[in-house]
């Protein structure tokens, strides 16, 4: 990874995919680790659990190709040795932007297939390693001398006559010939490392960068608003395409209270012109926060706008209330009214919540987060958490009585999580059907959106999010589920291991 | 600058021993093995990028090209180090001395190509990792292959004029061929080089008449001038139509499709080459003006003379291949041409189909447009004057390569 600027679409810190889903009759995890550079390879894996699969196939499909022969025939996966039920396969990701990767499984119980979006972006680009530097130079070095003996002997003795010895004047033109071509060599070695040079200001142009937003604290109808803009001049230029909802909302914002991890939100902007949006300010302290906007393309391409806020006692002063976040919290956080504010040109959102208190360490005894109406959220299974290592992060909501918790769908999914690593270098925002971002998915394959049949299941209380950790570190995770009609948010603090 | 007739069967008295004269030795047929193997090997690899798409290191086209560097630099290598520790007196003779070593001038150009073919491979390699695959054919590790592959080729016609120059009468004749193959197979190179310029859609707009006039007069002329028999360029022109008919012919029978996406058009077969450039028309009337002036493998008297030749030949070729090619594109562009025979009209799965295809290209790359006369005569008579340096450089090579003895 050395010399790669990193850079990242739908999430911050990782690309990577991780999609959890149903291909027909068969439940299917799906990685997809795309490349750092386009054209390249994505590496995906399929695991299909249970027998019976004879064969898995991978299809990368770009957003706009012909509904027939736009696309590809799919691409066999492989078993993997040692691993009966993984399977995995490369694929090419030839241009930049949304595509979806179509996964099919044929086996005993039939056919199925399932499209998981892709964001294939160019992340960065790789400089020359010192090893394979040396050997170029070398070899570069042994051409070069080459092309000057060469052009030396084809002046000093390849017209000489056979058995006749080279004259003073063959030797002197072959001096002046050397001369001339390590000029003209020169000369070329120098226009071949201006052209290098111009198609790596070219590539790096080509980095992807997410769209620039400005976030501020504003007065709305006499309450305080975060405001959004897009300041990027991409998008004032109408390079990118218009957004579309995911969820039903055009922005999921993510508001991390930081470096403390006390104060949490995760709210719906709206927008009140072509590139402004705006939200009442969450329940929350004044303080520092990150706040990260997941958004939508026309095409199905899904990226995360980035920024910091600071937000003063003053400017929520007209609320009545300056809360300042207490000195060694206890870890059950005070109960706390989580619905948002009204405000005269916004509508109340019942799906925007905000949570304050301290992150439940784990590994702890019980490794439990009490939620705000008084329910249990237990983090279960392995908390030995390493950087790279798929694993699915597995919770269990108990009622007060407890007994299984009866969740109800959150914005058409079982549960929603979001986890950074404290210092902000990694952002995710996570459903049970992994990191892809639904928007996407509706707008790459309308068919393929999966049915949230949270209240139909037996409550088991249980959630699972597919994921791996792009990196080592502390990370916090917030997790949400709705309950009787209440978003409820619990936290927890990890470390993962290199 | 040549004040003399120098007859080149002047030296073939000093050669001596009969193991040099008449007969082609293994390494020579390797070699010109290695420059078709190479250049045959890209054109088809040209045709699985335009169809297939996706490749690894191991197709069979890339496998062809690798042949072609092994072939050159093993067996040039191996000459090399022969006549160097047990080279009898005749191949001592013809050979030249690089860091130590003797070898004919031809194998160290080739064993050059062979080896700028090797350091292409791991900067290739690690270009792809750092900015993505072929973003542009052109690339700085490209470049390095192609004039890997173009070095290889020199060297064979090095080697093969070398021979040609060193044999007798008799054996001049049996040499022939390998002149006019390794010449041939120098210019099948260039044309796949300029392939993106030469489609029948620009043959209406002058920058395609400035290129060729700029690249190919050189070529011609030197193969002209060098040839020591009838018809040399015409000869050798004919050669590189055969071989580039045969490879649009032959590909197209071959199932495949593409394996990339997006795919924008239907491809269900290999995608061929277009039909060769119509370069024996230029050749038969530069082979007519040479040989007014000197006999094959002469150089004029007079050195005023390949002035001469150069001003009337730049004009004789700037105004036969721009006219049979005006009429040409035409016809390419017409219903006629679009068939198995012509393969007019045939693209790759990555060119979106669209009326481009079957119109000129005037306002620019892969664009209809229209036609200016004014602007296309203010632009294009530039052709004469460049076609004039090119046909003099090329007079001046083939002058060279008639002494070339080693």
């Amino acid at each position: 990874m050395a010399g790669l600027y990193l850079a990242t679409t739908g999430h911050v810190g990782s690309n990577n995919v991780f999609f959890a889903g149903e291909a027909g009759p068969y439940p299917v995890s799906v990685i997809i680790r795309p490349p750092e550079v386009i054209p390249g390879l994505a590496e995906i894996s399929v695991r299909v659990p249970g027998s019976g699969v004879d064969r898995v196939t991978v299809r990368p499909v770009r957003w706009d190709a012909a509904p027939e022969g736009g696309a590809p025939p799919p691409d066999e996966a492989d078993p993997v040795a040692g691993d009966s039920e993984l399977y995995a396969a490369e694929l090419w990701l030839m241009t930049v932007g949304a595509y979806r990767v179509e996964v099919a499984v044929e086996g005993s119980r039939g056919s199925g297939q399932v499209s998981v979006p892709v964001t294939s972006v160019m992340l960065g680009v790789r400089d020359l390693p010192p090893g394979l530097g040396w050997i170029l130079a070398a070899l570069g070095l042994l051409l070069a001398a080459g092309v000057v003996s060469i052009t030396g002997a084809a002046a000093r003795e390849s017209q000489v006559p056979a058995g006749e010895t080279v004259g003073a004047r063959q030797r002197r033109r072959a001096r002046i010939a050397m001369a001339a071509s390590a000029v003209m060599l020169a000369g070329f070695v120098h226009m071949g490392n201006a052209w290098w040079e111009a198609v790596d200001r070219d590539v790096r142009s080509g980095i992807f960068e997410r769209l620039e937003v400005e976030g501020a604290i504003v007065r709305d109808g006499g309450v305080s608003a975060l405001e959004i803009a897009i300041t990027d001049p991409a998008w004032r230029g109408r390079d990118w395409s218009p957004l579309v909802p995911d969820h039903g909302k055009l922005m999921h914002m993510f508001v991390i209270g930081a470096p403390g991890m006390d104060a949490f939100a995760h709210v719906h902007p709206v927008p009140v012109d072509s590139s402004t949006f705006r939200v009442p300010w969450p329940d929350l302290p004044p303080g520092e926060y990150r706040i990260y906007g997941d958004i939508v393309h026309e095409s199905g391409f899904a990226q995360t706008v980035v920024d910091t806020v600071t937000v003063e006692a003053a400017a929520l002063a007209v609320s009545g209330e300056s809360v300042a976040v207490p000195e060694g919290v206890v870890a059950v956080p005070e109960a706390r009214d989580s619905r948002p504010r009204e405000s005269a040109g916004l509508p109340p959102d019942a799906d925007d919540s905000a949570w304050t208190g301290v992150p439940v360490a784990v590994p702890a005894p019980g490794s439990e987060a009490r939620l705000d109406d008084g329910s249990i959220l237990e983090w279960q299974g392995d908390h030995e958490l390493r950087a790279d290592e798929a694993t699915v992060l597995a919770f269990r909501v108990w009622d007060p009585d407890e007994k299984p918790a009866e969740l109800e769908p959150y914005m058409g999914m079982r549960s929603h999580a979001a986890l950074t690593r404290d210092d902000g270098a990694v952002f995710v925002h996570l459903h049970p059907a992994g990191t892809i971002s639904m928007g996407s998915l509706a707008v790459l394959a309308p068919d393929g959106v999966p049915m949230v049949r949270g209240a139909a299941d037996p409550p088991t209380g249980v959630v699972e999010f597919p994921f791996a950790f792009p990196q080592p570190g502390e990370y916090t995770i917030w997790v949400q589920v709705k309950r009787e009609g209440r978003v409820l948010t619990g936290a927890f603090q990890a470390t993962v291991l290199e | 600058m040549e004040s003399t007739v120098v007859p080149a069967s002047a030296f073939t008295a000093h050669e001596g021993a009969a193991e040099s004269a008449d007969s082609i030795p293994w390494y020579l047929t390797a070699v010109l093995f290695a420059s078709a193997a190479v250049i045959v090997g890209i054109t088809w690899d040209v045709s699985w990028h335009r169809t297939i798409g996706r490749d690894t290191l191991w197709t069979p086209a890339h496998l062809l090209v690798y042949a072609g560097g092994l072939a050159a630099g093993l067996s040039c290598g191996w000459l090399a180090l022969k006549t160097t520790l047990s080279g009898t007196d005749g191949e001592v003779g013809r050979s030249v001395r690089l860091w130590g070593f003797r070898a004919p001038l031809g194998a160290w150009v080739a064993i050059w190509g062979a080896i700028a073919m090797l350091t292409s491979a791991p900067l290739d390699d690690w270009w792809h990792n750092a900015y993505g695959l072929d973003v542009e054919i052109l690339s700085p590790p490209h470049v390095v292959l192609a004039l890997g592959i173009y070095a290889i080729q020199v060297g064979a016609l090095l080697m093969a004029l070398s021979w040609h120059n060193r044999a007798s009468e008799t054996g001049r004749r049996k040499l022939a061929w390998a002149y006019v193959f390794s010449a041939a197979m120098l210019i099948l190179s260039l044309s796949v080089l300029l392939m993106e310029y030469t489609f029948p859609n620009q043959m209406h707009g002058a920058t395609f008449h400035l290129i060729m006039a700029a690249l190919f007069p050189v070529l011609l002329f030197a193969i002209g001038r060098a040839g020591q028999m009838r018809w040399p360029a015409t000869r050798v022109t004919l050669v590189y139509t055969g071989v580039s008919l045969a490879m649009m012919w032959v590909l197209p029978l071959f199932p495949a499709e593409p394996l990339l996406a997006p795919i924008l058009r239907t491809v269900t077969h290999m995608v061929p080459p277009e039909f060769p450039l119509l370069l024996f028309a230029p050749a038969i009337v530069i082979d007519l003006l040479l040989r007014r002036h000197s006999a094959p493998g002469e150089v004029p008297a007079r050195a005023s003379t390949d002035w001469w030749i150069a001003a009337w030949g730049g004009v004789a070729f700037v105004s036969v291949f721009g006219v049979t090619h005006w009429v040409f594109a035409d016809f390419m562009l017409s219903e006629g041409a679009r068939n198995y025979f012509f393969q007019g009209d045939t693209w790759g799965y990555a060119a979106a189909p669209g009326a481009w295809q079957r119109v000129f290209w005037h306002g620019g790359p892969y664009l209809g447009g229209e036609f200016s006369a004014a602007g296309f005569l203010s632009a294009v008579w530039w052709a004469l004057p460049i076609a004039f340096v090119s046909a003099r450089a090329g007079l001046w090579m083939g002058n060279w390569w008639l002494r070339v003895r080693r």
